[in-house]
Order: structure tokens, then C-alpha cells, then sequence
């Protein structure tokens, strides 16, 4: 007759094995003696082990309830969430400050006379006020007669400038009558992209923007335009525009679009650009135009911008 | 999925705290981990959960001990300087009695190899045979064999200790 083995008689006491086996077992122990002392050795052993065991529990307390369990649980979620939202947030700004990085790089390295050309540029916003641009510039083939330009009342900016943040909105530039971008498309000889000194804007309604620079500019419908600001198309890259607009609240938020680069440099250089240093915050998004990036920025939530984002993309693709 | 949560919650975390206690020795801790471990379960809706809790909290005590070894370290360094909390002093002799047969028991327990402990202290938390497996890595077939094993080990072992010190007591 074969016995059990030991593994068998603790799994059997531990409840461990089929209804087959156990049947089996109880079968043998019924006939076997010498089985039936192992099992109760066992079972003495197996209730001796449980019994020095439980001297080693911890004092009893009443554990927290599951629901104050779960509460903690949806704290923990959300602030996961928060840091996620936060952690894509600054990697998607540092991707796009590295694209700017890296095109201005490739610029800086490419053919061409680019910190002449840039001087030509700033003497060319410098002189575009005075009644002979083109021959002062040496950078356009003919002269351009200037574009009258509708003031617009730039919103008061009570906000004080802080050295220490990284975003900014410069004043706006001032009036000038810059020209050539209305000339493109016309029956003359278009004119050679001009480069655009850093920094230098212009301020143009609502409908010579959209004229000048062939494209509708950036803006949440339903919202008073009260400034737009465009720097004109570089190459093949699209021109550079801010449109501010003014909420219910009062507010003025910026909405900006251009090329990445382009955009990227407006968070990255101070007193140059029209976004200001403020405790504004930016959402980002990029277009489906290839390399060309939107952006909201004001001193509201990064929620509510990342709503007006959200609203505004909407806006674009049912136009 | 959550009123699984809340069944498993009810019917393990006591076995989770006592498992973890038996590895960190410190109550507060062990409630602390036990909590750790079902907040975890919130985030990560396992499909087992039962083995899950277990598993995690192993991992977690595993942890802890390394972060114990560590601060172990770190006060054998800050030993010349005085103990800040001095020992409570013990108010009757049935502490007294209690804390020596938890140092018999504990001493035991440390005799054993950590395959054995762990099998034998995942049984005594409930888990049943395919669950101490699947935690383990030890084939189904020799869950028994490691629990006999580990239980004339853990008896023999205390055995051993209660003697020494009966022989101490009448020397």
C-alpha cells in the first residue's frame, strides 16, 4: 500500500487539493493508521505554526474606512493628473523653444549675410517713417509709397514688468508705415522677402492684415479685436501675427500664430516681442500648416487658456 | 470594480498589516505600507487583486527593509550622540512576558530561509496554494513540500530557543 507523502497530508489540511484527491486521501487515512498519525502529527504541527504566528501581529487598531481610502486615492489621481498636465505643458514649450532653437541655427549657418541683412532690416523701420524708405534701405528695388495705417488704441497695461519672467509682451511697436507686403500679387515685380528686424511690428487693422498677409489672422470669434500686430512672411515660412482681443472680464489675451521659430523667439526674448512679462501663462498648440505654431497667452488659469486653445482650433477648422 | 475594491479591502487589509508587520516589525509602519498598497490598487485596478495586494506589499517591505538597512547606516554614524527618546519603561510583567515570546517567535521566523518565510507567511495570510505560486515563482507541486518545510523549521527553531533559555533560568 503507498502512503502519502508529507507535501500531500499538509495540502490536503490546507484545503489545497480536488474534490478527487481529498476523496482519495480520506479513503486511504480510513484504512491506514500509520497515515492517519502522520495526519494528526501534521495537523498538530500545522496548529502550533499558526499559533506562534499569531503572536506576531500587530496591535489591533480599526483601519481607516474604504471610503476616506478612496477620497485619498482621487487626491493622489489628481494631483498626478496635475503634474502630468504640468510635465506636458513645459515639454511641449521646451519642444517648440528647440525647434526655434535648432531653425535659427540652420538660418544662422545657411548662405546670405544674415546680420546685414537684419541691419537693413532695423534701418529700414527706422527710415519707413520718412518719406524716401526704399532709397535709405538699399534693400528694395523701387520705393514703395507707405500704406496709411488706422491707429489702434493699444489696451492700458497695468501689469508691472517682472526682470525675472520669461514670457513677455513689449509694448506695442510703434505706427509705422511700412509697406511693401500689399504690393505682393500685384501687377509689378514682387518684392524680395524682406528681412524683418526683431522685434519691429506693426500694427494694422483687422483687414489690412488679412490683405497683407493673404491669411486670417488668429482670433477667438465673438471677442473684441482691440490690436493687431503682423510681421510679414520670411521666405516660405508665413508671417508672424498677434492679435489681441479683449474678454468680457476685461482681460486682453493674445493670440499668436506664425512660424515656430518665430513664435518660440517671442517667449524667449524680453523687450523685443509683444508678449510681456507678466504672470501671463501661454497654451501652445501646433497647426496642421507644417512648421507654424498658435498660441494663446494671457493672465487667466492654464485651464481656461488651454479652453480658449481648444475653442479657438475649433473656430479655425469650421471656417 | 470599485465595490471589489472595497470587498477586498474589508476582507484583506488586516491580513496585509499583519504580513507587513512581520516584515518591518513596526505597527505604524505596516499601516502606513498597508494603505500604500490599496491606494496603489485604486490606480492600478489589477485583475487579481488578491495576489496583487500581496505581492505589492512584499515589494514594499522589501523596500522598506533596504530603506532600514540605510537609516541603520546612518545612526551607526550619529551613534556618539545621545538618544533623543528614552525607553518607556515597561508597566506590567504580562509586556513584559508578551514582548519576550514575540522575541522567541521573531528570532524563530528570522531562522528560516526567505523562500520558506515568505511561503509560510503568504499561508498564514490567507493565500491559498496557485496564489503563493504565482507569487512566488515555485511550481504549484511545491507549495506543500516549502510549507511542511518551513512549519517543523519555524517549531523547531522556537523550540530550540525556549530550552536555551528554561536551561539559562535554572542554571
Amino acid at each position: 500500500m503507498r502512503h502519502i507523502p508529507e507535501d500531500e497530508l499538509h495540502a490536503y489540511l490546507d484545503q489545497a487539493l480536488s474534490r478527487g484527491q481529498c476523496v482519495e486521501i480520506e479513503t486511504h487515512l480510513a484504512a491506514c493508521p500509520a497515515c492517519a498519525a502522520e495526519r494528526d502529527a501534521i495537523a498538530a504541527l500545522r496548529d502550533r505554526t499558526t499559533l506562534l504566528l499569531t503572536t506576531l501581529a500587530p496591535p489591533r487598531r480599526i483601519p481607516p474606512s474604504f471610503a476616506e481610502l478612496a477620497a485619498q486615492a482621487a487626491g493622489r489621481r489628481a494631483q498626478r493628473r496635475e503634474r502630468l498636465r504640468v510635465a506636458l505643458w513645459a515639454a511641449s514649450l521646451v519642444g517648440a523653444l528647440g525647434i526655434g532653437y535648432a531653425w535659427r541655427g540652420s538660418e544662422s549657418a545657411g548662405p546670405g549675410p544674415q546680420p546685414a541683412a537684419r541691419d537693413g532690416g532695423a534701418g529700414d523701420a527706422r527710415i519707413a517713417a520718412s518719406p524716401a524708405p526704399a532709397a535709405a534701405t538699399g534693400t528694395i528695388s523701387r520705393p514703395v509709397a507707405p500704406v496709411p495705417v488706422t491707429p489702434v488704441t493699444a489696451p492700458s497695461r497695468t501689469t508691472p514688468h517682472r526682470g525675472g519672467a520669461s514670457l513677455a509682451l513689449v509694448p506695442p511697436a510703434p505706427v509705422m508705415a511700412r509697406t511693401a507686403m500689399s504690393e505682393f500679387g500685384s501687377d509689378t515685380l514682387p518684392l524680395e522677402p524682406q528681412p524683418v528686424a526683431e522685434g519691429v511690428w506693426r500694427t494694422v487693422t483687422w483687414d489690412n492684415a488679412q490683405r497683407e498677409t493673404g491669411v486670417t489672422p488668429p482670433r477667438l470669434d465673438g471677442l473684441p479685436v482691440v490690436q493687431v500686430q503682423v510681421q510679414p512672411s520670411r521666405g516660405n515660412s508665413g508671417p508672424l501675427m498677434v492679435v489681441a482681443q479683449q474678454l468680457h472680464s476685461g482681460e486682453v489675451i493674445r493670440t499668436i500664430e506664425g512660424p515656430v521659430a518665430d513664435v518660440s523667439k517671442l517667449f524667449t526674448r524680453r523687450g523685443t516681442s509683444p508678449v510681456e512679462t507678466a504672470e501671463d501663462t501661454v497654451a501652445v498648440a501646433a497647426l496642421p500648416e507644417h512648421d507654424r505654431l498658435l498660441a494663446i497667452q494671457g493672465q487667466l488659469p492654464p485651464d481656461s487658456l488651454r479652453a480658449l486653445m481648444r475653442r479657438m482650433r475649433l473656430g479655425r477648422r469650421l471656417h | 470594480m470599485a465595490d471589489e475594491l472595497e470587498e477586498l479591502y474589508q476582507t484583506t487589509y488586516t491580513a496585509v498589516v499583519r504580513f507587513l508587520y512581520r516584515k518591518v516589525w513596526d505597527a505604524d509602519r505596516a499601516e502606513d505600507l498597508a494603505q500604500e498598497v490599496f491606494l496603489r490598487a485604486f490606480a492600478h485596478r489589477p485583475e487579481k487583486p488578491r495576489s496583487w495586494v500581496f505581492a505589492v506589499a512584499a515589494n514594499l517591505a522589501r523596500d522598506e527593509a533596504r530603506s532600514a538597512i540605510r537609516r541603520r547606516k546612518h545612526l551607526t554614524l550619529m551613534a556618539s550622540e545621545p538618544a533623543v527618546l528614552p525607553s518607556a519603561p515597561r508597566a506590567a510583567d504580562q509586556a513584559v512576558e508578551d514582548d519576550e515570546r514575540h522575541a522567541q517567535v521573531q528570532a524563530a521566523l528570522a531562522q528560516l530561509t526567505p523562500r520558506d518565510r515568505e511561503v509560510l507567511l503568504l499561508w498564514d495570510a490567507g493565500l491559498s496554494y496557485p496564489e503563493i505560486a504565482d507569487q512566488t515563482g515555485l511550481a504549484l507541486g511545491a507549495i506543500g513540500t516549502t510549507l511542511a518545510r518551513a512549519r517543523k523549521r519555524l517549531v523547531a527553531a522556537h523550540d530550540r530557543q525556549f530550552d536555551s533559555v528554561d536551561d539559562a533560568a535554572h542554571s
